[in-house]
C-alpha cells in the first residue's frame, strides 16, 4: 500500500469514518509493516496531544472591551450620514460653482435657459447667494489677518492685550478664591 | 430560564445594544480559544476575538437563526484569523518563532513544576499547530478544540465535507511529517517519551 493511502486511512480512522473492511485494512497493514506501524503511533500521538490541550482564558475585562468597541463603532454610526452629506453637498457645490460658469461662457446653458425661464432666476438667486457668502468669507479673513498683523507689528498693542489677559485672569482667579473661601466658611459653620 | 442565543440575539437587533454583552459573555472562551490557537499569541489572540465579535454585532441582521450561533461566531472568528495569517505570511517573519506562553496557562491550578511540564507540551503543540498553512491550521482547530463534525466545519469555513476531509488528512500528513523530521525541536523530547 501506497504511503498517502496508509495516510488517508490513519486520518479517517482517527475520525471514526472508516467501516470494517478498511479498519481491517488498516490493522493489517500496521500489523505487517513496522513502517507504518511507527507512523500509526507517532499520528497517534500527535493526535492525543492536539486532543488533550487545555482551554485558555482571556482577559478579565474582555467583555467591557468588546462593549467598548461596539459603544465606539455606534458613536461612528450616528456621524456617518452627516459626513456623507456633507461631502456630497460639497461635491455638489463645487462641481456646480465650476460648471455653471463654463456652461454659460460656452453658451451651453442658454437652450435650457430659454425653455425654463425659473432655472435663470433659480440660478441667478444662487449666484448671489454664493458671491455673498464669499463676501462674508473673504472679509472674515481678512479682518483677521489685520487683527494679527496689528497685533504683532505694534508693540503697544501687543501689551495692552497681554496687559488686558493678564488683569482678567487675575480677576478671575481672585472671584473663585472668594467663592470658594465663602463655602468652606458655610461649610465649617453648619454644625 | 436562561434566554437562548436566537432570542438574544433577536433583542439586540431590536436595539437592546447591552444585551449583547451577554452573548460576549457566553461565548468569549470559546472564541479567544480559536483565535489563540490560529494565532499563537495571546495579545493578537484577544485583539481578533474582539475584532470577531464586533464583526458579528455589525452583520448580526445577517445571521440565520436556523444555525447554530455558536458555528457562525467561530466561523468569523476563524475566517478573521486565516486573513490575518496570510498578511502576516506576506509581510511578516517566519512563524516557527518561539511564541510566548499565555498567561492563562500558567495560572493552572496544577502545581509549579507540572505546569511547566504542560507549558512546555502545550507549546510543543502550539509549535506544531503553526507550521501549518491557515486554512488546514483552522480545520484542525475547529476538529481538536470544539471536536465539531465534518459538515460543521465545512459550514463554518464555508467549504465542503470533503475538503474538510481532505484538509485534515493533509494537516495530519504534514504534522506527522514534522513530527517525523524534527522540524518542530521542542516536540522531539515528548515524542520520545511517549
Amino acid at each position: 500500500m501506497a504511503q498517502d493511502q496508509f495516510d488517508l486511512l490513519m486520518s479517517l480512522a482517527l475520525d471514526d469514518q472508516l467501516d470494517a473492511d478498511e479498519q481491517a485494512l488498516l490493522r493489517t497493514q500496521i500489523a505487517e509493516s513496522a513502517e507504518f506501524s511507527r507512523a500509526w503511533d507517532r499520528m497517534q500521538t500527535i493526535d492525543g496531544m492536539l486532543s488533550n490541550q487545555r482551554e485558555v482564558a482571556p482577559a478579565v475585562d474582555f467583555t467591557a472591551q468588546v462593549m467598548a468597541r461596539i459603544e465606539a463603532y455606534e458613536e461612528r454610526l450616528q456621524w456617518t450620514p452627516w459626513l456623507s452629506a456633507l461631502i456630497g453637498g460639497t461635491i455638489v457645490a463645487t462641481l456646480v460653482s465650476f460648471l455653471t460658469p463654463w456652461l454659460l461662457l460656452t453658451g451651453l446653458l442658454q437652450p435650457v435657459l430659454a425653455r425654463v425661464p425659473v432655472l435663470g432666476v433659480l440660478l441667478a438667486q444662487v449666484m448671489q447667494i454664493f458671491d455673498t457668502a464669499t463676501f462674508l468669507a473673504t472679509l472674515f479673513v481678512r479682518v483677521v489677518t489685520n487683527w494679527v498683523t496689528f497685533i504683532v507689528t505694534d508693540p503697544t498693542a501687543l501689551g495692552v492685550i497681554v496687559g488686558a489677559l493678564v488683569v482678567a485672569s487675575t480677576w478671575i482667579g481672585l472671584r473663585e478664591a472668594y467663592k470658594l473661601t465663602a463655602s468652606l466658611e458655610a461649610s465649617t459653620s453648619t454644625p | 430560564m436562561t434566554a437562548t442565543d436566537q432570542e438574544l440575539v433577536a433583542r439586540v437587533l431590536e436595539g437592546e445594544q447591552q444585551v449583547f454583552a451577554e452573548l460576549v459573555d457566553r461565548y468569549q472562551r470559546s472564541v479567544f480559544n480559536v483565535t489563540y490557537r490560529m494565532l499563537g499569541e495571546a495579545r493578537a489572540a484577544e485583539d481578533a476575538a474582539q475584532e470577531a465579535f464586533l464583526r458579528a454585532y455589525q452583520h448580526l441582521s445577517r445571521y440565520d437563526m436556523n444555525r447554530s450561533f455558536k458555528t457562525w461566531l467561530l466561523s468569523i472568528a476563524s475566517n478573521y484569523c486565516i486573513d490575518q495569517l496570510r498578511k502576516r505570511r506576506l509581510t511578516w517573519l517566519s512563524l516557527d518563532e518561539p511564541l510566548p506562553p499565555h498567561p492563562a496557562l500558567n495560572s493552572s491550578e496544577v502545581g509549579p513544576e507540572k505546569a511547566a511540564v504542560l507549558n512546555e507540551r502545550e507549546q510543543a503543540v502550539q509549535d506544531l499547530i503553526n507550521t501549518l498553512p491557515p486554512d488546514y491550521k483552522a480545520a484542525v482547530v475547529l476538529k481538536y478544540w470544539y471536536d465539531m463534525p465534518y459538515a460543521q466545519i465545512a459550514e463554518a469555513l464555508d467549504t465542503t465535507e470533503s475538503a474538510i476531509k481532505s484538509r485534515l488528512f493533509r494537516a495530519r500528513q504534514m504534522l506527522a511529517e514534522q513530527a517525523r523530521m524534527g522540524g518542530v525541536p521542542s516536540l522531539i523530547p515528548i515524542l520520545e517519551g511517549a
